[in-house]
C-alpha cells in the first residue's frame, strides 16, 4: 500500500523526497524505512541516487564536530600577509650566507665562585652579512625542554628586525617557522634540549643560516 | 609562537567570498590583503582541525597552522593545482604535524623508550588521504558549499545538522520567524540547493 502511494505522488519516481530527506536523518517511518529499501534493492536507481547523497550529506555534517581555528592564531596568520609579503616575493633569488659563532657563553671562564652549571641557560651570539642574531635558551622544564628566544639586529643601527621568517629544523626538515616582532625577536617554545637544530632567517636580500645550534 | 598583536578582525566582503580558489590566489598576487584573509578564512578550520586530528597539543597545533599557513604564502605563485587547494593544505599540515610529532618522540624516547613506543606515529605524512582527512575535506567541502546558500538556509542546516542536539521543527520556526507548517517546505529547499551546489564542485557519495 505504501508503495503506491509514493508511486503516485513520487518526486524522484519513488517517494517523496520530504521522506527521502527523513531516512537520511533516520527519521522516518519505520514500515516506509522499509519498503524505501525494498524499492531501492529492487533497483530503484533514482531513489538509491537521492538516499546515498542525502545520507552521505547528512552523515558527513552530523559528524563535523571539529572546532574552528582559535580567533587569535587566526587574525595573527591573516597579519602576515602584509608583513611578510615583502621578503616573501618568490621571484626573488637569495643568496645563502652561514653566520659564525662570535660568542658563546658556556666558553667564557665562570667567575670566581660561580660554577658554570648546567640548566641555568645559555647564550650564543652569531653574525653574518651586517646582522647580529643573539640567540638564548632558557630552561622550560630542566632537562626536558627548552624555549630558544633569538633577536636579528642591524648592526650598523642596532634596530631589530621586524616581520622576519625564521624557521627551525632538525636532522633536515623544517620543524618550526615563526616570525619576529616589531624588536626582531622571536621565539621556539618547548624544544628537547639534546637535539641540534639549524635555524634559517629570511631577510628581503639573504637567507642566513646557523647550523647546529644546541642549547647544551 | 611568540604574541602577535590581533589584527583584521572584519569578516572579508562578500564578493571575494564567491570567489575560486585559484581566482582568490591570483588576487594574493597582487598584493591583495582582503584576498588572503579570505583564503585564510576559508581554510583555516580545515588546516586546524588537521593538525588537531594529527594528535598535536592545541598549541602546537596553532603553531603548525601558522607555519603552513606561511608555506602557503611562500608557496602562492608556485601551486601547480589551484583548484585541489584543500587537499595540498591537508598534505601539508599532516607533514609538519608529523615531523613536530616525531621531534617530540624521540626527545620521549630518551627518558622513557617504552612509552615512545607506546606512542609510535605512523608515517602517514605522505601516504594518500586517509579516511578520516578524506572526511574532513568532504566535511570542508559541505561548509564551503553552505555559505553560497540564503541567510536563512545557512541558519536552518545550522541548527539542524550542526548543533550537538538537533533543535526541533518548532525551535527552528522560532528562530527563523516563519511558521512551523512552512520548516519542512524549507529544509528540502535548502537541501536541494545545497546538493546542487555539492554537485557543482564535485561531490560524490563515495
Amino acid at each position: 500500500m505504501h508503495l503506491r502511494i509514493f508511486t503516485e505522488i513520487a518526486i524522484v519516481n519513488c517517494f517523496t523526497y520530504q521522506q527521502l530527506m527523513d531516512f537520511a536523518e533516520g527519521t522516518l517511518d519505520p514500515k516506509d524505512h522499509q519498503a524505501l529499501l525494498e524499492r531501492i534493492a529492487g533497483g530503484c536507481g533514482r531513489c538509491r541516487e537521492e538516499a546515498d547523497l542525502l545520507k552521505t550529506m547528512v552523515a558527513l555534517m552530523r559528524s563535523d564536530r571539529y572546532g574552528e581555528a582559535p580567533a587569535k592564531v587566526v587574525n595573527t596568520t591573516i597579519g602576515l600577509f602584509e608583513r611578510l609579503r615583502k621578503n616573501l616575493l618568490p621571484e626573488q633569488i637569495k643568496r645563502r650566507v652561514q653566520a659564525w659563532l662570535a660568542f658563546d657563553s658556556l666558553q667564557q671562564p665562570a667567575l670566581a665562585g660561580i660554577r658554570n652549571a648546567k640548566g641555568a641557560g645559555k647564550q650564543l651570539l652569531y653574525k653574518a652579512e651586517g646582522y647580529d642574531i643573539d640567540l638564548r635558551f632558557s630552561p622550560v622544564d630542566p632537562g626536558e625542554f627548552e624555549n630558544v628566544m633569538g633577536q636579528i639586529l642591524q648592526q650598523s643601527s642596532a634596530a631589530g628586525m621586524a616581520d622576519t621568517v625564521v624557521s627551525l629544523s632538525f636532522e633536515g626538515q623544517e620543524v618550526l617557522m615563526t616570525t619576529t616582532d616589531a624588536f626582531g625577536i622571536f621565539i621556539f617554545r618547548n624544544l628537547p634540549p639534546q637535539k641540534k637544530y639549524d635555524l634559517k632567517i629570511t631577510l628581503p636580500e639573504v637567507e642566513i643560516h646557523i647550523g647546529e645550534v644546541s642549547p647544551e | 609562537m611568540q604574541p602577535i598583536e590581533p589584527v583584521l578582525t572584519t569578516d572579508p566582503a562578500p564578493d571575494y567570498q564567491r570567489m575560486t580558489d585559484p581566482e582568490l590566489i591570483a588576487a594574493c598576487l597582487r598584493e591583495d590583503k582582503l584576498a588572503w584573509e579570505t583564503l585564510i578564512r576559508r581554510y583555516s578550520r580545515l588546516i586546524y582541525a588537521t593538525a588537531i586530528q594529527s594528535n598535536l597539543a592545541p598549541e602546537d597545533a596553532g603553531d603548525v597552522f601558522q607555519h603552513v599557513c606561511i608555506a602557503l604564502l611562500q608557496q602562492l605563485s608556485s601551486l601547480r593545482d589551484q583548484t585541489r587547494l584543500s587537499a595540498w593544505l591537508i598534505t601539508l599540515t599532516r607533514r609538519k604535524a608529523y615531523r613536530l610529532r616525531k621531534l617530540r618522540q624521540k626527545d620521549l624516547a630518551q627518558f622513557d623508550p617504552l612509552l615512545a613506543s607506546e606512542m609510535d606515529i605512523p608515517d602517514a605524512s605522505t601516504a594518500p588521504l586517509d579516511h578520516e582527512m578524506l572526511r574532513l575535506e568532504r566535511q570542508h567541502q559541505i561548509r564551503q558549499a553552505i555559505t553560497t546558500l540564503g541567510e536563512k538556509c545557512q541558519t536552518l542546516i545550522r541548527l539542524q545538522y550542526y548543533e550537538d542536539q538537533a533543535w526541533t521543527h518548532e525551535q527552528i520556526a522560532e528562530a527563523l520567524a516563519v511558521s512551523v507548517a512552512s520548516i519542512g517546505r524549507m529544509r528540502e529547499r535548502c537541501l536541494k540547493r545545497l546538493k546542487s551546489a555539492l554537485v557543482a564542485r564535485g561531490f560524490k557519495v563515495n
